[in-house]
């Protein structure tokens, strides 16, 4: 049986004040994708559901110049049907291509999967990867801007400090890089990344220069694997670059074992997914 | 194949229901709604073995709910399974036990005006528990140290004590094995370990009971046999099987899951009793992950081979960990014997089973019941064998297969027929000309990252359990048809459509025995008070058994019809025929042809429409059934010879509509009549699949890349849904191969997945092929003793499957997967393990 009650606020900043009032009693609803499941699972009891679908500055994607800001109640499916995101933000824009199925994809919103937490957030690698920025707001903190490495604190933890509210994502668009968004998962709709992974680079005289790469499910967050960004940084990609890459990055990720896989696959997994992702990038 | 003098059999036909199914409209057990109707919940048990020393209702009750407990139910223990005659059936529960036996087991029920009263009433219930060991392993199940789950249970009537947790037992020997194996040129022997999996119907288990002022019952329930459950509740409650009435609702699909009477349903049953009023039950999808589970197995399988491509003989040990209760684990042990002693000519068989009793969800049948999992174990050491042996697989196959002419056993040893159709030569032949056979290469020659392999499965099922002597099954239908007074035709069919489309099959059957258009026959709602027996819709009997009562049915009834018409055109019946005229699209009562040369008319009818083996009963059924006046019409009535149409050209006729409607004017009675028939045989239907894989020596996925599907299932009724019962089987058994698993925590005895479908995961259309790629096609056969010359599909669809995708793994990669499923890791480790990781 589900024990909560339920509000619906009507504008940002009755939302805030729900926020701030009820403190981690309060558990956002948007899509409401994640947060179903939860409910029935028993992980969420007690709750006071904060229905924030209402709120429509939350909503939509918005560029200028070279930058897009992103609301953190607009959909996935949204994003995935941009022609700005699929010219501008080819990254973000191919993993909303294969994220859950349509049914989710016309539910779940962006700042709902980075807010979730999730080691597996299939918009968290490029978000990563893209260097995003996290607009947040509070009704004691105000409004901060921070990137959003600095977002996620573990599974299901959010660095978001109490009360805080994700309004919307900022990051460039047009970077006019060679990218690529490979993921694993059990099937190939509706399933949970075993990983994932994103990767931005540009070739500069046949080597690979700002390269960008970060992974899902493949450590408690999602995170930049920095020291394989090196290994790859001014090499040309051939076998031997990304065979040295994917023994690095099999280092460096910290996978965990779980029902869909152990940890010993997943890190292997760190090195196929790397390499296809290459090969995806520059095809 | 279908014949082209069919008006309707073998044509494409939409379903009756898709429109109402598609859009929400058809009505499912968990739509009923009635007035003063409560909602029932249950309280399921968090211990996988659990003595329930005593519950506290009070708060509950406080509440304003109905609660039910072991206390409140009758002591009639049962098996929730109607199938086999009640001498060869054990039965191990009450409707609510006093011992808990697997983690979800449904221990006590509460039912409220609202759902949210009824959870509320449910969480004010203490349960005192008393822990006992669990028993979560087969093997230890049965070592002396292991809890017993049961004392004692019936079989028959008769008590029987459960030693070392071994519910129950089967032996089969069949020549002299032994002796055969030690003089073989070559002996094989391999273990095959087959996986528990959650069926995944969308229809989860439901009931809605009303109790009647009469002392009865109504019921709608999620099931697979109406019949079944009103004698069970019967039983179970002591009511006249006249006062239970149980309707028949649209099922949403269930692979076998519904094959019993669900224990959901003597649950409402006894909750409507307590609280006098109508109680819906609805499982939720967590509680039926954790209902019920197919039979997995472990095989083990010794065969004896000789240079000459011959099989001398076979061994075979299956362990079978059937969970918590045996719902119908004997049959299964006798039926998956049939299963391997029906697919070669072993010649010697010795076979082994046991079905051991453990504190997990209690196993049912499943599409296939068996099949899937021997057919996995042989059809992969046929593989084995003709790779070490040097043979050609097909060849080494063809040589040993069991076909036209030979004893199959449909449903264990005690249900044998002899097979009079068999496709197996033609779907061999064209299925490998289609995938392109010869061109598959050796594993040793595929390198590199993305590797492909072509693999060939073959299997059977039967179509019912019918054999020359009614054995330890029962097998019979029933169908009434009736023309209305308009022309327009109802039938009713107490047999339930799993999915496969038996219902329009039946319809068809009916529109082409009476020549008129589909749109004309209607499915009528029925229920157990309006139709007569029929056993359940299991061992893929809805048209060859189902189908064959719609016949009788309709044959009776197009006899009465020829009458009507003789007496309305002054002719003798049986110079009669039904004709539709496709210009006028109207079915009309003729005159038949005079033949040159006897100068009378025909009065034959074609051999195509009556089944060969029924021709003589069914007439003799038929005979005693007309009216004497139908028999003999009156002297005067006779026509006399001058008025004999000329040769080819009939001279008179009548619409169907209007003879109908004559015969209610002139006060002649309906023209109804029911069917009620046992098949005598039970006929394999034959399907081969050939599966083409890529398998990714990064990641270990499998994609299943092409598949060819053919089929021998007689006359395919409506080719279309043939076809589609081909293609969703692919989806449902490529996953059974390659990543599904309902296992338990060894520790704590709950599912891995704890009943979500988060992590329990089913093929969607992402994993099939594409259209193009997905081919099916049937053989050019016709089963003298079915409808229209119609086998069962629904079981066979799957049963090679996974057999086809594990022999095609191999010839990708080389490396032979003896247990299922073969998961992108267990590929990768394998892999790792002979040509080393991949960086």
């Amino acid at each position: 049986m589900l024990h909560y009650s339920f509000c619906k606020p009507r504008g940002l900043i009755e939302a805030l004040q729900v926020l701030s009032e009820y403190g981690g009693r309060a558990r956002i609803a948007a899509g409401c994708s994640n947060l179903l499941p939860d409910l029935k699972a028993r992980h969420l009891q007690d709750c006071l559901l904060v229905d924030i679908s209402e709120l429509e500055g939350l909503r939509g994607i918005q560029a200028e110049g070279n930058w897009a800001t992103v609301g953190s109640l607009t959909t996935i499916a949204e994003l995935g049907g941009s022609p700005l995101l699929r010219e501008g933000a080819p990254l973000l824009w191919q993993a909303c291509q294969s994220f859950g199925d349509p049914l989710v994809r016309n539910r779940a919103t962006l700042g709902g999967n980075l807010g979730h937490a999730s080691p597996a957030a299939d918009t968290a690698p490029p978000l990563l990867a893209m260097e995003t920025s996290v607009l947040a707001e509070s009704l004691s903190g105000g409004r901060r801007e921070f990137p959003i490495a600095e977002l996620f604190a573990g599974p299901g933890r959010t660095n978001l400090r109490p009360g805080e509210l994700i309004l919307s994502l900022r990051f460039p668009l047009f970077e006019r890089k060679k990218v690529a968004f490979v993921k694993f998962g059990l099937r190939n709709a509706m399933a949970i990344s075993l990983a994932s992974a994103a990767l931005s680079l540009r070739m500069e005289d046949g080597l690979m220069q700002d390269v960008k790469l970060a992974y899902g499910s493949l450590a408690a967050t999602p995170f930049r694997a920095f020291r394989t960004e090196e290994c790859l940084t001014g090499m040309p990609c051939n076998e031997e670059t990304l065979v040295r890459a994917s023994t690095e990055a099999q280092g460096e990720v910290r996978p965990i074992t779980d029902i869909r896989a152990s940890s010993s696959y997943r890190r292997l997994l760190a090195g196929a997914l790397l390499r296809q992702a290459a090969r995806a990038a520059l095809s | 194949m279908s014949d082209s003098s069919f008006l309707s059999i073998g044509t494409d036909t939409p379903r009756k229901d898709g429109v109402a199914r598609v859009t929400g409209a058809e009505q499912y057990a968990c739509d009923i709604d009635l007035p003063g109707m409560w909602i029932a919940v249950t309280l399921r048990s968090p211990h996988p073995h659990a003595k329930i020393l005593s519950v506290d209702t009070a708060a509950a009750c406080a509440l304003g709910a109905v609660v039910l407990t072991a206390d409140d139910v009758p002591e009639v223990y049962y098996n929730e399974r109607g199938v086999s005659v009640p001498a060869k059936t054990y039965r191990d529960r009450l409707v609510l036990p006093r011992k808990a036996r697997h983690v979800g087991e449904a221990i006590l029920a509460v039912a409220a005006p609202t759902e949210e009263l009824a959870f509320q009433a449910l969480r004010a219930i203490k349960v005192e528990y008393q822990l006992l060991p669990p028993v979560l392993d087969a093997e230890q199940a049965m070592l002396p140290q292991s809890a017993p789950l049961y004392d004692r249970v019936f079989f028959g009537e008769d008590h029987l004590e459960v030693k070392a947790n071994i519910a129950c037992e089967r032996e089969i020997h069949v020549g002299d094995a032994q002796a055969a194996l030690a003089s073989s040129d070559f002996v094989f022997e391999e273990t095959f370990q087959l996986q528990r999996i959650y069926h995944h119907q969308m229809d989860t288990k439901t009931a809605v009971v009303k109790p009647e002022p009469d002392g009865g019952l109504t019921v709608w329930c999620t099931t697979q046999s109406i019949h079944n459950v009103r004698i069970q509740l019967g039983r179970i409650f002591g009511i006249p099987l006249s006062k239970i009435n149980v309707k028949k609702t649209a099922l949403g699909g269930s692979f076998g899951s519904s094959i019993q009477m669900n224990s959901v349903i003597p649950i409402a049953a006894a909750l409507a009793l307590k609280a006098k009023r109508p109680v819906k039950l609805v499982s939720s999808r967590e509680d039926d992950a954790y209902d019920h589970t197919n039979y997995p197995g472990r095989i083990q399988l010794k065969v004896g081979v000789n240079r000459d491509m011959s099989i001398t003989a076979a061994e075979c040990h299956f362990l079978v960990d059937i969970g918590a209760h045996q719902i119908q684990a004997y049959p299964l042990l006798g039926s998956t014997a049939g299963w391997l002693v029906s697919l070669y000519h072993w010649k010697n068989v010795d076979y082994w089973a046991k079905a051991v009793y453990t504190n997990k969800v209690p196993a049912c049948a499943m599409q296939g019941y068996g099949n899937p999992q021997m057919n996995f174990a042989v059809e992969s050491m046929v593989e084995i064998i003709a790779e070490r042996c040097g043979f050609d697989p097909i060849a080494f196959r063809l040589r040993n297969y069991v076909g036209t002419g030979d004893e199959f056993w449909g449903q264990g040893p005690t249900v044998r027929s002899i097979i009079k159709s068999c496709g197996v030569e033609e779907s061999l032949r064209i299925g490998a000309e289609k995938i392109g056979w010869s061109e598959r290469g050796q594993p040793s020659q595929k390198t590199g990252r993305l590797r492909r392999g072509i693999g060939l499965g073959r299997g059977f099922h039967t179509s019912g359990a019918g054999a020359p002597q009614p054995a330890e099954v029962i097998d019979y239908s029933s169908a009434t048809v009736k023309i209305n007074e308009d022309g327009s035709v109802d039938l009713m069919h107490p047999l339930m459509d799993l999915g496969g489309g038996a219902n329009d099959a039946h319809a068809k059957i009916v529109a082409e025995t009476l020549q008129v258009p589909m749109a004309l026959v209607n499915l009528s709602p029925v229920d157990t008070r309006t139709t007569g027996y029929d056993v359940c819709t299991h061992a893929s009997r809805g048209i060859y058994v189902g189908g064959a009562a719609a016949l009788q049915a309709a044959r009776e009834v197009k006899g009465k019809l020829l009458d009507f018409a003789g007496r309305l055109l002054n002719e003798f019946p049986e110079h009669l025929e039904l004709v539709f005229d496709p210009q006028d699209q109207q079915t009309y009562v003729q005159t038949r042809s005079i033949q040159p040369e006897t100068g009378l008319p025909a009065t034959e009818l074609p051999a195509t429409e009556l089944p060969a083996t029924e021709l003589p009963e069914a007439r003799q059924l038929a005979a005693a059934r007309q009216p004497p006046a139908a028999r003999q019409p009156p002297a005067a009535r006779q026509p006399p010879a001058a008025r004999q149409p000329p040769a080819g050209s009939p001279a008179k006729r009548i619409t169907l509509a209007e003879a109908a409607k004559m015969g209610m004017v002139n006060g002649w009675g309906t023209l109804i009549a029911t069917g009620s028939l046992r098949q005598k045989n039970c006929p394999p239907s034959f399907v081969t699949n050939f599966i083409e894989v890529e398998v990714d020596t990064w990641t270990g996925v499998v994609r299943i890349l092409r598949a060819v599907c053919l089929a021998d299932c007689g006359t395919p009724i409506n080719p279309a849904l043939a076809a589609g019962q081909l293609e969703g089987s692919l989806a449902r058994y490529g996953g059974y191969a390659l990543g599904e698993a309902t296992e338990h925590r060894p520790d704590t005895g709950a599912l891995f997945c704890e009943g979500f479908i988060t992590d329990n995961k089913i093929f969607t259309t992402c994993e099939m092929p594409r259209e193009d790629n997905l081919q099916t096609y049937f053989t050019h056969t016709y089963e003298p003793s079915g409808p229209y010359g119609a086998k069962g599909l629904g079981e066979a669809a799957g049963n090679s499957v996974a057999s086809a995708v594990a022999n095609a793994v191999h010839n990708a990669i080389g490396l032979r997967f003896t247990s299922l499923p073969i998961t992108p890791e267990r590929i990768l480790a394998a892999l790792a393990s002979k040509e080393g990781l991949p960086c």
